[in-house]
């Protein structure tokens, strides 16, 4: 057990070295932070005053390995807009964008496996039909569109709910359904898949032959099988949520770190696009960490 | 790990706090977000810090330069303005105003070292020098009539010494204390601002106790927010939106005419074919000013025939150019291109439907056989390609005196050759914009910048298309007028029934 | 009795190869039952309601801010849309799968380097990499397509390793490696074929979420330039008269919610099949 941790954390060190590379280099293809970065009318000394007191004059190599020291001692350099340290903007951010997407996580994946489990038993019937074209559709409406859907009826429409800001619990109402709608219909279609499979294994079919009644045996024996690929699946989603996470909080003004990272790419605010892209790495790397161990204690033929 | 304990405490704080309209607040929309709050070092409109520190010299609504802080000035020499202090103003931290703060303002500004990005607004301050605590002198490189209304606006805010130094810049971003009208409370960047009244304001208590600045993006959603009324006065109003607003009878629309930037289609006139006048003029001859402002930005804006803004000094009313496609088409094949020609143009997606506006003018280029081959930038690279020249032939920017109100800052920067923003060389216009800065009489200065507007409209070194208005949303029970310089001042509001 | 798994299977396949052929005769026939302009229109006749009649023109899909016909813009748009998504599904399937060839039968550090370049590809959110580069490069079609495509290679590379590595055990690998067959003609005529049809179906189900990507960068204003129109621009475009023109986010919605159910519909029949078979 040790030695594969350690294997697994030496390869995730090689991965969060690979993505800062990708990051700092792609960054440097074009583009004179300096002169962004000062008001229209400083004068050329001005701007190469400051790009050389920022550094953005040294070799990109330099640089690129200058920012790999500062990063291990937890320095990920100071925000060009903001002028503060980017984790500290980012760890500001984070308690919005972690709200958001628990909130979407959770009811996704309850009602994904409700959705799931209800489409497995009933398969082939009206109501699997149902379910699936609820999945599909929830898997065929790109985050925006929902997110402005649900704006149009439900806050301007209808007035029901706030069309965006943070705070309150009715703020996180139509972002948490826009956002965990994907996510419901993928759990769902998971659910369904690997639960007809499980159904269809020779444990099942011995558990029914002892007699064991349908519910039992769906929810004891084949869903906890059913349930690898999900939690799989579930945890790769995490780290892909920020993606739909940014364009709905750029939908709903929700002050979370997608917002931050399409502001950050708009106003080439280097240090923090670097940081947002390395954290939400780490957090990928991370979780397919946990995913691996939680791998392992749900389906025991997984050998360490 | 002090992440997790934040995160969950957030997370908490984010489900349980309560909100609401409550009497004698106020919430502002805004398409902006404030990202720090330094005003010596803003890299983002004043609009919130406004309210919280005072300059020297004030605009009044008609935008006459009025007592601030400072209680009288006066030019002692060509090159001395001397300030005299108001007494008994203290800033919000109970620090005392006096002529030491002036001196630390404005010199931590102008210290290279610290690297403002505001610092060419106050460039020509040669040095400053504490008389007695309540006057200060301020002199300059050369002569410069515009020194007190270099007072009135950003970086020249008054920012206390004492607590910059004790707390740094850092967290001074963070939590500012000034000597205006508003104290600022919780600061979440990008998000939102909250600010108290400050009881002890030299000017009296301000009406509305609490002031929050929310950064809307959306302007769908800035627009529903005032309609449902979670926030009572908005920014940047979309215009086909103006019409909702105006038909709901809990709110209203609010147009600050003029109030807004010049937008202009710059050309590169030193290189072919835009270097033939008879070109410019041709394309200026192609554009339908009337029906786009008309049509895309639903009467949002003035036709004016000069860059120079109609409350600048120096302003001169032009005609509005003409719209005569078959003159143009003669005038393009007079110039060599009987058969049109093929040009790349730029337009930001950055002012009032600027994008719509860029599509409408490359059909109505196509129209009498130029080409366009139209690109929408992204702002903050476009931003940086305009100066470095390294935009397209034809490009959009729009341009404004806020600063001075006075017609050399609206034209001097792109009409004169050498400057980062001039595309356009004429010995002519260099000589009369020279010649306007040397002049110190007012009328023969204003005749001097006349006769530059009369050139650059027969030259057309840009085409002057239209001046935005400032646009706002508001509910009918929040009286503000709205601002030529686009400030909103707090202070002067007041929320009736 | 006929399996309820084969009557779902086909009926996913006709109903996804039926959305599908309906959006590739709207894409390519459109422009012919329905010759608007896309790209000009009359500035009197601005954001006109479906079905309404302006300047001597019907609009079934009405207009928009600047009075172009919103069905032509959205035939257009979904040409150019499932012409983007096409070719960058294309070649990142192309370049995932020789990759993973190459990682799976060379095995040793080739096999190392190539899979922990996978590792890193998938630790980064796709959005955020192609917004990324797309800020740096600058916006437009090609572009674009290569972003998406030289993205998108990862999964490919990973599935085409792990066929690749099973066949490596079966008799008739052993059995061309014996008489030594080059590298290329190995990967070329023995491994490749037999990895095609799990890698095409693979591609069939990769484009739902390349649409949605393309439509995803074009919504946030980074992928292709005005007035050339693709799903993602007019719904980005739209957005801001959401309140008094909703039909110009509604409608291309709807083409790419048809498009999407599609390829799922149809990839999920094919790996419905393809399973059918392998039992």
């Amino acid at each position: 057990m040790i030695r594969f941790l350690v294997q697994r954390l030496g390869l995730s060190v090689i991965v969060l070295l690979g993505v800062s590379a990708i990051v700092f280099f792609a960054l440097f293809l074009n583009g004179d932070p300096a002169a962004l970065m000062l008001p229209p009318t400083a004068s050329r000394a001005e701007i190469d005053a400051y790009r050389h007191a920022m550094g953005f004059d040294d070799p990109v190599l330099l640089q690129y390995f200058r920012y790999l020291a500062h990063a291990v001692t937890g320095d990920l350099g100071t925000s060009l807009r903001f002028g503060l340290p980017v984790t500290g903007l980012i760890a500001e951010r984070l308690p919005a964008t972690a709200l958001l997407a628990v909130t979407a996580l959770t009811w996704s994946t309850a009602l994904g496996l409700a959705l799931g489990v209800a489409a497995a038993v009933t398969r082939g019937t009206a109501w699997d039909l149902l379910v699936r074209l609820v999945a599909l559709s929830g898997q065929a409406i790109p985050v925006f569109w929902l997110g402005l859907l649900l704006l149009l009826l439900f806050a301007l429409r209808w007035r029901m709910l706030p069309t965006g800001g943070y705070g309150e619990a009715r703020h996180l109402v139509l972002p948490a359904v826009a956002l965990g709608a994907y996510y419901m219909s993928a759990v769902t279609r998971l659910v369904r898949v690997s639960l007809i499979e499980a159904l269809g294994q020779d444990y099942v079919r011995t558990a029914r032959a002892k007699g064991l009644s349908s519910s039992r045996v769906v929810l004891r024996h084949a869903l906890r099988n059913a349930l690898v690929p999900v939690v799989t699946v579930q945890a790769m989603q995490f780290a892909s949520l920020l993606g739909g996470a940014l364009v709905t909080e750029i939908i709903f003004a929700w002050p979370g770190i997608g917002r931050l990272a399409v502001q950050a790419i708009q106003n080439r605010d280097f240090p923090l696009v670097q940081a947002v892209v390395l954290l939400s790495a780490c957090v990928f790397v991370a979780i397919n960490l946990l995913t691996d161990i939680a791998y392992a204690v749900l389906n025991p033929r997984v050998r360490l | 790990m002090r992440l997790v304990p934040s995160l969950v405490t957030g997370m908490l704080a984010a489900l349980l706090l309560a909100g609401g309209a409550r009497a004698g607040e106020l919430v502002i929309g805004r398409a902006a977000s404030v990202g720090a709050m330094d005003p010596g070092f803003l890299r983002e409109p004043a609009t919130v810090v406004d309210n919280v520190f005072d300059t020297l010299v004030m605009r009044d609504a008609a935008m006459k330069l009025v007592p601030g802080l400072a209680t009288a000035w006066k030019a002692i020499d060509d090159t001395t303005w001397e300030f005299t202090l108001r007494p008994d103003v203290t800033f919000h931290n109970g620090e005392k105003f006096t002529a030491d703060a002036v001196k630390f303002s404005l010199e931590r500004v102008l210290d290279p070292a610290a690297k403002s990005p505001t610092i060419s607004y106050i460039r020509t301050i040669a040095g400053v020098d504490v008389v007695d605590p309540l006057t200060v002198r301020v002199r300059t490189n050369g002569p410069d009539p515009l020194l007190p209304t270099r007072m009135s606006r950003y970086p020249a805010y008054i920012v206390p010494p004492g607590y910059v130094k004790q707390v740094g810049p850092e967290q001074f971003a963070r939590k500012p204390v000034g000597t205006g009208p508003y104290v600022v409370g919780e600061f979440v960047p990008d998000d939102h601002v909250t600010m108290k009244a400050n009881a002890a304001y030299w000017r009296g208590k301000p009406a509305i106790d609490t002031v929050i600045w929310r950064a809307i993006p959306d302007a769908t959603a800035r627009v529903t927010a005032l309609m449902t009324g979670e926030v009572g006065l908005i920014e940047a109003v979309p215009v086909e939106l103006g019409k909702t607003l105006d038909d709901n009878p809990e709110t209203s629309l609010l147009r600050v005419k003029n109030g807004g930037l010049i937008i202009y289609l710059g050309l590169k006139s030193g290189e072919k074919p835009l270097d033939d006048a008879r070109v410019r003029q041709a394309l200026s001859l192609a554009i339908d000013r009337k029906t786009i402002v008309a049509e895309v930005l639903r009467n949002n804006a003035s036709l004016t025939g000069t860059q120079v803004g109609v409350f600048d000094f120096g302003y001169k009313d032009e005609p509005v150019p003409a719209y005569d496609p078959a003159k143009a088409k003669a005038l393009l094949a007079e110039a060599g291109y009987p058969n049109g020609l093929s040009i790349k143009m730029q337009v930001p997606r950055r002012y009032i439907n600027s994008a719509d506006v860029g599509q409408v003018i490359a059909q109505e280029f196509a129209a009498i056989g130029v080409k366009a081959e139209l690109e929408v930038p992204d702002w903050p690279v476009y931003a940086q390609m305009v100066p470095a020249g390294k935009q397209a032939p034809i490009y959009m920017l729009a341009w404004g005196s806020t600063q001075t109100l006075d017609a050399d800052a609206a034209i001097y920067p792109i009409f004169r050759s050498g400057e980062p923003y001039s595309t356009y060389s004429n010995p002519e216009m260099d000589k009369l914009l020279d010649e306007s800065r040397r002049t110190i009489d007012p009328a023969a200065r204003a005749a001097v910048l006349a006769r530059a507007q009369d050139l650059a409209a027969t030259q057309v070194p840009a085409l002057t298309l239209y001046q935005e208005d400032t646009l706002y949303g508001k509910r009918k029970s929040v009286e503000f007028k709205g601002r030529a310089d686009a400030r909103i001042p707090v202070f002067d509001i007041r929320i009736g029934n | 009795m006929i399996a309820p798994g084969r009557v779902v299977a086909a009926a996913d396949l006709l109903i996804g190869g039926f959305l599908l052929a309906t959006a590739a005769l709207f894409a390519i026939a459109g422009p012919l039952a329905w010759p608007a302009d896309p790209m000009a229109g009359s500035l009197l006749a601005t954001l006109k309601a479906p079905g309404s009649a302006a300047v001597g023109a019907v609009h079934p899909l009405g207009t928009d801010q600047i009075g172009r016909d919103l069905l032509a813009r959205i035939v257009r748009g979904t040409q150019i849309s499932l012409a983007i998504v096409l070719v960058a599904g294309v070649l990142g399937a192309v370049l995932g799968t020789l990759l993973g060839l190459v990682a799976g039968y060379a095995g040793g550090v080739a096999d190392a380097v190539i899979m922990r370049l996978v590792d890193i590809q998938l630790a980064i959110p796709f959005i955020l990499l192609i917004l990324l580069v797309m800020a740096v490069v600058g916006p437009g079609i090609v572009n674009l397509v290569v972003v998406l495509g030289v993205t998108g290679w990862a999964v490919y590379a990973r599935t085409a390793r792990a066929r690749v590595l099973e066949l490596r055990e079966q008799e008739f690998v052993e059995a061309a490696r014996a008489i030594g067959v080059s590298l290329p003609r190995m990967l070329g005529r023995h491994l490749l074929p037999n990895i095609m049809a799990p890698q095409i179906v693979l591609l069939t189900l990769d484009f739902p979420r390349l649409i949605v990507l393309e439509a995803s960068v074009g919504f946030l204003g980074l992928g292709v330039q005005p007035p050339t129109p693709t799903l993602g621009n007019l719904i980005g475009d739209g957005r801001a008269f959401l309140l008094v023109a909703p039909w110009l986010v509604l409608y291309p919605g709807l083409v790419i919610a048809a498009l999407v159910v599609g390829f799922n519909l149809l990839g999920d029949g094919l790996v419905r099949r393809m399973d059918a078979r392998a039992r």
